[in-house]
């Protein structure tokens, strides 16, 4: 069976690894091929921070807290390896603070010792009034990009670099199923009035004297559209701006001077803090993440498609719940081509 | 009014810490700090800096309270300003851990840290032998930027270094009318106090800049302490120990320990190795004494046997070695001041 991957972010890598994970000795032979016109470092998952934690409220959509939850207890059981240096995986505490009394985010029992803050904390933060401090976990995609493709790399996962136009090209060259892992630009193969672009822009810079991460939350100004400070295995990371429709991926002067100006009133001794880079990526908006088949018809044959993308801001968050899930509908397909084992009988 | 001419014995944690807090306060005296050593040759600058109070037998509860308060909310303030980083300040969340459970579960220091609480089971399971812990956010005071930073700032307030070694605390009676001893373990022979005695302490500083949190055995001798250029793992504590060699056998312990609760530290590269002598007491001396070694009666303030707590308490001793300054001054007579 030949499988597909088109995009080779942290979703379209993770999906090829569930995928080898749990039919590699079941379909044989069974052939995984990773298509993309961006590998790391230059995918969106690769300039994002690299922080778990969704969004506050899941708003009803349990599907993806327990997707968020499935990403998070999978990164935490690294921990107890070496591995996880290598994964980019490693744990971080800090401060969820909010201008007003919100309700506990949805991920409070997810990540780890949930609390609310004390006041001598709150004063740390003037102007908000209230918030929350965890442990979560951080996966920096410039270390876990590069760790999945090896993993792959190692079980015969072939890559093309190459920008797939459609999915009749796929198709016709011989693919039996495609996951459709392209993220933002996904409406380039097939609409999706939904997906929309969320654009962000960071300044990475050099403050190794920050240990945690500070989330500032304004419901009025929406979720990212407010300062936040992620101190990473060597840079930190400073944002950010959340702007819907936004399709630029060049870094704005004027972005850049708004972002840095708030985020060094948050965190004062930013002010002495050596400026990397800045770096712009899209967020695959989406009201929620598609992860469902589609058979599309190309001529007289058909061919299965697994749609994953969509994620938003929490891409690296859910990952490997989508994964997973991915996988799981690859089964589907794998039980309806008769190629499963029972099909042997 | 004359000048009053205060000399500061000891250029640690200690020294400079009380030093600057005098200058400050007491713009009358002409303050200089004496010493043999200065940073980045003192104990002060290999200690990784992590505020976490004492507990000394003879000391009242109220005023070691006092001392791990004064530092706390003094490094504090620090470490939240645009200072920090030239200071080497800087806030500091993570876990302390026991095998059994402790007498004492909620600590006297529980409320001056930040954040204090007992850990959850899922973050035990990280620490697989560990039956509790606690996690909190404290300070890190990192001695050889902020030694150079205090030394700053007592120069500023007009304060003199000077370097050299004094051998007695008699020979500085001529030139200065009150002495603060802060000579660390050198009081043993600078003051005769047999009581003050080494405890070594070997650390390592590791690269593994993916570690946030810092993570203590509950015994004292294991801990990961990351900084601000590299993560202080540790330790050991011998006592009567004077070697200043770095022990090859210490150095596979520490790693070794560590290790285990840390497994990633496996991966990290190790950068230096360092070894000082903690002035171990069986509680620090903080009072004032009278010496007369001609005739002339000169006031010593002694603040000295912090053991492994002077970054935690200096400037808590300090503040209390200044009021112990004044009570001095108050008490000398007119003429000794010509």
């Amino acid at each position: 069976m030949r499988v597909a991957v088109i995009g080779a972010g942290v979703i379209g890598l993770s999906t090829a690894q569930s995928i080898y994970e749990q039919y590699h000795s079941i379909v044989s032979p069974l052939t995984i091929e990773v298509y993309a016109d961006r590998f790391t470092p230059l995918t969106t998952s690769d300039g994002a921070a690299g922080f778990w934690q969704p969004y506050l409220y899941d708003k009803g959509n349990v599907q993806e807290t327990e997707w968020n939850k499935e990403t998070f207890d999978y990164l935490l059981s690294f921990l107890s390896s070496p591995e996880s240096v290598k994964m980019g995986i490693f744990l971080q505490s800090g401060y969820n603070v909010c201008t007003e009394p919100a309700p506990d985010p949805t991920f409070k029992d997810i990540v780890l010792g949930f609390r609310q803050l004390t006041e001598r904390e709150l004063q740390l933060f003037p102007g908000y009034t209230y918030g929350w401090f965890n442990t979560a976990l951080m996966v920096e995609g410039k270390t876990y990009l590069p760790w999945l493709m090896d993993w792959l790399q190692k079980r015969g996962v072939m890559f093309y670099h190459r920008k797939i136009e459609s999915f009749k090209e796929l198709a016709e060259s011989g693919a039996d199923v495609i996951i459709n892992c392209s993220g933002i630009r996904s409406g380039e193969l097939q609409p999706d009035p939904e997906l929309t672009p969320g654009r962000g822009q960071i300044i990475k810079v050099d403050a190794p004297w920050l240990k945690h991460w500070i989330l500032t939350h304004n419901f009025k100004q929406g979720v990212y559209n407010s300062p936040y400070i992620i101190p990473g295995s060597r840079l930190v990371t400073v944002g950010g701006v959340f702007q819907i429709g936004n399709w630029s991926e060049q870094n704005n002067s004027t972005d850049h001077k708004h972002i840095w100006e708030e985020a060094c009133k948050l965190e004062p001794s930013l002010k002495h803090a050596r400026i990397v880079e800045d770096w712009s990526g899209l967020r695959p908006v989406r009201s929620k993440v598609r992860l469902e088949r589609e058979t599309i018809q190309c001529g007289p044959s058909s061919v299965e498609v697994i749609h994953n993308y969509g994620h938003g801001g929490f891409g690296l968050t859910i990952h490997r719940g989508c994964a997973q899930e991915a996988a799981r509908l690859f089964g589907q397909i794998v039980q309806q081509k008769g190629k499963g084992p029972k099909s042997r009988l | 009014i004359d000048t009053v001419r205060v000399v500061v014995v000891g250029a640690g944690v200690i020294g400079f810490s009380t030093a600057v807090c005098v200058a400050e306060a007491l713009p009358f005296c002409s303050v200089t700090v004496l010493a043999e050593k200065f940073s980045p040759d003192t104990t002060s600058d290999g200690a990784a800096g992590i505020l976490f109070a004492a507990q000394f037998p003879d000391i009242s509860v109220e005023r070691q309270r006092r001392w791990f308060k004064d530092s706390f909310d003094h490094l504090r303030a620090i470490a939240q300003s645009q200072q920090s980083p030239e200071a080497g300040v800087m806030m500091s969340s993570g876990y302390q851990i026991f095998k059994d459970v402790p007498a004492d579960p909620k600590p006297y220091w529980s409320d001056l840290v930040i954040g204090f609480r007992l850990m959850t089971d899922r973050e035990l399971e990280r620490f697989p032998g560990y039956k509790f812990g606690q996690a909190f956010t404290t300070v890190k005071c990192e001695c050889s930027s902020y030694l150079p930073w205090l030394e700053k700032r007592f120069r500023k307030a007009g304060g003199k270094v000077q370097q050299r070694k004094v051998s007695s605390l008699h020979d500085l009676s001529d030139s200065y009318d009150l002495i603060i001893n802060c000579s660390g373990l050198g009081s043993r022979t600078l003051t005769d106090d047999p009581q003050v005695y080494p405890v070594r302490g070997q650390v390592l500083k590791v690269e593994a800049p993916w570690l946030q949190h810092f993570i203590r055995d509950g015994d004292g001798k294991t801990y990961i302490y990351p900084g601000i250029h590299g993560v202080t793992v540790g330790g050991t504590r011998q006592e009567d120990d004077w070697r200043l060699e770095v022990d090859d056998g210490d150095t596979r312990s520490i790693l070794e320990r560590c290790s285990r609760l840390e497994p990633s530290l496996s991966r990290a590269r190790v950068l230096s190795k360092w070894v000082g002598l903690r002035p171990g007491r069986r509680n620090p001396r903080l009072e004032r004494e009278l010496v007369q070694p001609r005739g002339r009666k000169v006031p010593v303030v002694h603040n000295y046997g912090h053991g492994g707590w002077g970054v935690t308490l200096a400037w808590g001793s300090a503040l209390d070695a200044l009021g112990l300054v004044r009570q001095c001054l108050h008490e000398m007579p007119p003429q000794a001041k010509l």
